[in-house]
């Protein structure tokens, strides 16, 4: 992979050009803007936990069925990428009131929406990122009405991924933005996702986890950008439960039966009962090891077995 | 009086029940469908046989938490009428609204055919057209018809006279040779102990008109007319 010229340079990113046709490099920078670029900074190795951070998310998305631009970490702070064409409208989902969202809405800070809630932001620093409604993206010809569509609904299912995934990791997901673009004429979630474009919240202590630490001068930004990358790269295997449904004791097993009397008619005299079960494999998320057994029993009760006829065995891996 | 056939995904009885109750009983009917919360316009839920939800796991286990399943206990437990045919004998057991399970055959085939059972109490909802002890012959389809239940329930079961039919010979004897699938006391149908709830495995829709080879499955649909004509 060749790193030709340079196509783009934005407030966070430098885009580049390669030898493959279709492909470029996203180079993270560590400097930061806010304000629509009146406050200035620098945050040192941002460029590195956004790239990295980036990557795993993007590898998250697509593994639960989103169609994004990413294809590979290139270095510490470079991600490759298909080269799209951008349409022009950023997508914010918000689960809480924070910022514009709190003045607007005239909410105390950190309220929890109803049901998430999306906006629209015209992509353009002259105009200083103007909030759009339908008919303004309608009238400047931003994206159709489908597309628009498409764009949200995608957006409200990232949401739906990630609101869990960060919960699992102690972060309270409040609001976040959404870039896309067209790659052959198809709609692919592009740009990045880092703490420099959605607000993370400790779960525990409130604690603010992103970009708003720069913004709002709170101190150690560096420190709040390491910790998110650290828990979003922490490997959440989550649990494996290993299910043994069987029939009861006493209750007759058909098929049990049946193949009793195959194998001793293969001469497998020494074989003097078969019973035959179900063995169910789960994997759990967001659940503590302890608490898994008893939720995995309460669905074998429920569900997975039927007490009248079967018994059930957990095993917690 | 007013029906309700219920439609879970992967019925597939419901058109038969609707056929004979629309066009050979001439009553009212509606199919309800497995989202439906709201089933108090029926004087009637009719759950009728199919593979509801393709049997995964058990037969009825995922059927039992569609939405109509509320309202059907509730309609139960309030004294409504329900007839659970085959796959939906299956989904009441999964339910708790009768008691006991299904097991595999123990010939491990699915059975398809006429077969003959005894009514073993003429004085419920939904036999009181049958003479004492009279042999009905109607058709079995099923491979999952091995009813069991803990010895306790069943002696209770057979005390209080809620097991309805019985499988048996020709004669209305009821022998081991008679007993399709395995089930237990040659179980084939029971109620609840209110007799409001009659699950059997047999299919009465499909033996209610001549051409079918039998009309004695008209003899359970006129005893439910009959209850409703007398206890309104």
């Amino acid at each position: 992979m060749e790193k030709r010229e340079l196509i783009y340079e934005g407030k966070a990113k430098r885009v580049y050009a390669t030898d493959q046709p279709g492909q470029v490099i996203h180079e993270f920078k560590d400097e930061a803007t806010a304000f629509d670029g009146k406050k200035r900074g620098v945050i040192a190795g941002k460029g590195k936990v956004n790239a990295k951070m980036s990557d795993i998310i993007f590898r998250y998305l697509e593994k639960h069925g989103i169609r994004t631009h990413h294809l590979k970490l290139l270095s510490e702070n470079e991600l490759l990428t298909w080269w799209l064409e951008m349409i022009p409208v950023e997508i914010i989902v918000r689960n809480y009131a924070a910022g514009s969202l709190a003045k607007r809405l005239g909410y105390p800070e950190r309220t929890e929406m109803k049901a998430p809630i999306v906006e629209y932001y015209y992509k353009n620093d002259e105009l200083g990122d103007p909030m759009l409604a339908r008919e303004h993206i309608r009238e400047l010809g931003l994206a159709g009405d489908e597309q628009l569509d498409e764009m949200t609904s995608i957006a409200l299912r990232v949401n739906e991924i990630l609101r869990p995934y960060f919960e699992a990791r102690g972060l309270i997901l409040a609001d976040f933005k959404l870039e896309f673009g067209l790659r052959e004429g198809r709609l692919l979630l592009g740009d990045e996702f880092s703490p420099d474009v959605c607000r993370l919240w400790d779960a525990e202590t409130g604690e603010i986890m992103d970009k708003d630490r720069f913004r709002r001068d709170l101190g150690r930004v560096e420190e709040t950008y390491a910790e998110v990358l650290r828990r979003v790269s922490e490997e959440k295997a989550g649990v494996a439960v290993a299910v043994y449904v069987s029939p009861k004791k006493g209750i007759l097993d058909p098929a049990g039966q049946a193949t009793l009397g195959a194998l001793q008619s293969l001469g497998y005299d020494e074989v003097r009962e078969v019973r035959i079960g179900k063995y169910i494999t789960l994997r759990l998320e967001g659940v503590e090891p302890d608490k898994a057994e008893e939720r995995v029993r309460e669905m074998c009760e429920r569900l997975l077995a039927n007490p009248i006829i079967e018994d059930y065995r957990v095993e917690i891996e | 009086m007013r029906f309700g056939v219920v439609v879970f995904p992967g019925s597939n009885c419901e058109a038969d029940c609707f056929y004979v109750i629309d066009k050979v009983l001439r009553e009212d009917v509606d199919y309800v469908w497995h989202k439906e919360r709201d089933v108090s316009s029926y004087d009637c839920l009719v759950l009728p046989g199919g593979f509801s939800y393709g049997d995964y796991l058990r037969c009825g286990a995922i059927a039992r938490f569609s939405p109509v399943m509320e309202a059907v206990t509730a309609f139960a437990r309030e004294g409504g009428l329900v007839i659970g045919i085959c796959n939906g004998f299956q989904i009441l057991l999964e339910a708790g609204l009768l008691p006991g399970a299904m097991l595999r055959n123990t010939s491990l085939h699915f059975i398809c055919r006429f077969v003959n059972l005894r009514v073993e109490n003429n004085a419920t909802p939904w036999t009181n057209q049958a003479a004492a002890r009279q042999v009905l012959r109607i058709p079995i389809a099923h491979n999952e018809g091995n009813y069991v239940v803990d010895p306790a329930t069943h002696r209770r079961m057979v005390e209080e006279r809620r097991v309805i039919l019985r499988y048996c010979d020709a004669s209305g004897e009821v022998t081991p040779e008679s007993n399709p699938n395995g089930s237990l006391d040659n179980i084939a149908g029971i109620c609840n102990e209110g007799f409001n709830v009659f699950g059997l495995m047999p299919h009465p829709e499909r033996a209610s008109e001549e051409i079918l080879g039998s009309t004695d499955g008209l003899v359970i649909w006129k005893s439910v007319l009959e209850h409703y004509k007398e206890k309104g």
